[in-house]
């Protein structure tokens, strides 16, 4: 639900600022979001300066950089670095996207670094996903046949796997649901554009068998519904992909199940 | 302290369906083309009777098929305003049954307004 007021020890406060060393060239300024909730402190914005030619051309680079020759306690979440893994996302410049794909040269001035935006924060940038990969989890993203095994793999035609285009792709590093304002407002009951479109990815998938028992269970007037296509999701997605389109086929299937 | 938070939302059960949704999403889609097509004649009548006087009003509604037409408008465009604003009530104040039996009696009172309205005028 939405709510009107900020809740208890919410509020951001100044931070602190750590100097680039003297003689750096090329300074950039991150102001970052720092938040423990095991301090009893409330969240505050640290900027660091940074000389950008010391480290490589990605925001992650520069995370890491704070992070190893800065400040050690910032934490945030990464693995792959090249934009296949997802863990890296985070609300850079006032939008989701991955900082391992997003270069510190794409923006001007400073640049502002926070966490997923309404989810609980874990520690300074890292969010609790626990909620986003139960509502992943609850769409069943698994094949599910009632043909028995084949002794090879299950076949399709060009046409029906060109259907999965577009949605196998997702790596499910959550800009896109945490990015969307009814998701903010009902993310208990709304599922969201990412699990939305991992359940319309088996929907369209030709071997599965189970469609009119996955559109039953996407009837709902919240966990469906409370998409009105506002676009962010596919505004922001690191990956290029269009969820918003993938709920509208759902909801153009729904009435003829 | 957030270990045992995390186990918390993990292990919460996701919500079952209520096994309804898509006759709302349908009506919401055709009451939108039945206005556009009933909203585009009720300003090309009324454009028509511009300056002819009431009478000229009068004899139009007397016509059923007008009448007919009208009282749809009216029905259909209070129907929609209702469903838009239920729409509302469930992003933003989900779980508050106040505010939903106010919009239901808000839209109660429109709709008993514009049939109250034609019926006056069919009466005059």
């Amino acid at each position: 639900m939405v709510e009107l007021t900020l809740p208890k020890r919410s509020q951001i406060k100044t931070g602190k600022r750590y100097k680039a060393p003297s003689g750096a060239k090329n300074v950039r300024v991150y102001k970052i979001y720092r938040f423990d909730p095991e301090t009893g402190e409330n969240p505050r914005w640290d900027k660091y300066e940074v000389d950008s030619k010391a480290h490589g051309p990605m925001l992650l680079d520069s995370l890491i950089y704070i992070k190893n020759n800065v400040d050690s306690t910032l934490s945030f979440r990464r693995s792959c670095r090249e934009g296949i893994c997802g863990s890296c996302a985070m609300n850079i410049g006032g939008r989701n996207t991955l900082a391992c794909t997003k270069g510190h040269d794409e923006f001007s001035g400073e640049i502002t670094i926070a966490p997923l935006p309404h989810m609980p924060v874990v520690k300074d940038l890292v969010p609790d996903l626990s909620g986003f990969y139960a509502q992943y989890a609850s769409v069943e993203p698994y094949l599910q046949s009632t043909t028995p095994d084949p002794e090879k793999e299950r076949l399709q035609t060009p046409a029906s796997r060109d259907k999965l285009d577009g949605l196998y792709e997702c790596i499910l590093c959550a800009c896109c649901s945490t990015s969307c304002p009814s998701y903010w407002w009902n993310q208990d009951k709304y599922l969201g554009p990412a699990a939305l479109l991992q359940a319309y990815r088996w929907i369209a998938d030709s071997r599965d068998d189970k469609t009119k028992q996955r559109l039953e269970s996407l009837e709902d007037p919240f966990k469906l519904y409370r998409c009105h296509t506002i676009m962010n999701c596919a505004q922001v997605c690191p990956k290029g992909l269009n969820p918003a389109k993938a709920i509208a086929e759902i909801k153009k299937m729904m009435p003829a199940k | 302290m957030v270990d045992s938070y995390l186990r918390e939302r993990s292990s919460k059960d996701w919500k079952k369906s209520e096994k309804h949704g898509a006759a709302e999403w349908l009506a919401e889609r055709w009451t939108s083309i039945a206005l556009i097509v009933l909203t585009g004649w009720s300003l090309w009548s009324a454009y028509g009777l511009m300056g002819q006087g009431y009478d000229a009003a009068l004899a139009f509604l007397r016509v059923p098929l007008n009448a007919g037409l009208m009282a749809l408008t009216f029905v259909i465009t209070v129907w929609h305003t209702y469903m838009g604003l239920n729409a509302n009530v469930l992003d933003y104040f989900p779980n508050s049954r106040l505010i939903k039996l106010v919009s239901f009696i808000f839209c109660l009172l429109l709709l008993i307004a514009a049939l109250g309205g034609l019926f006056l005028a069919f009466k005059v």
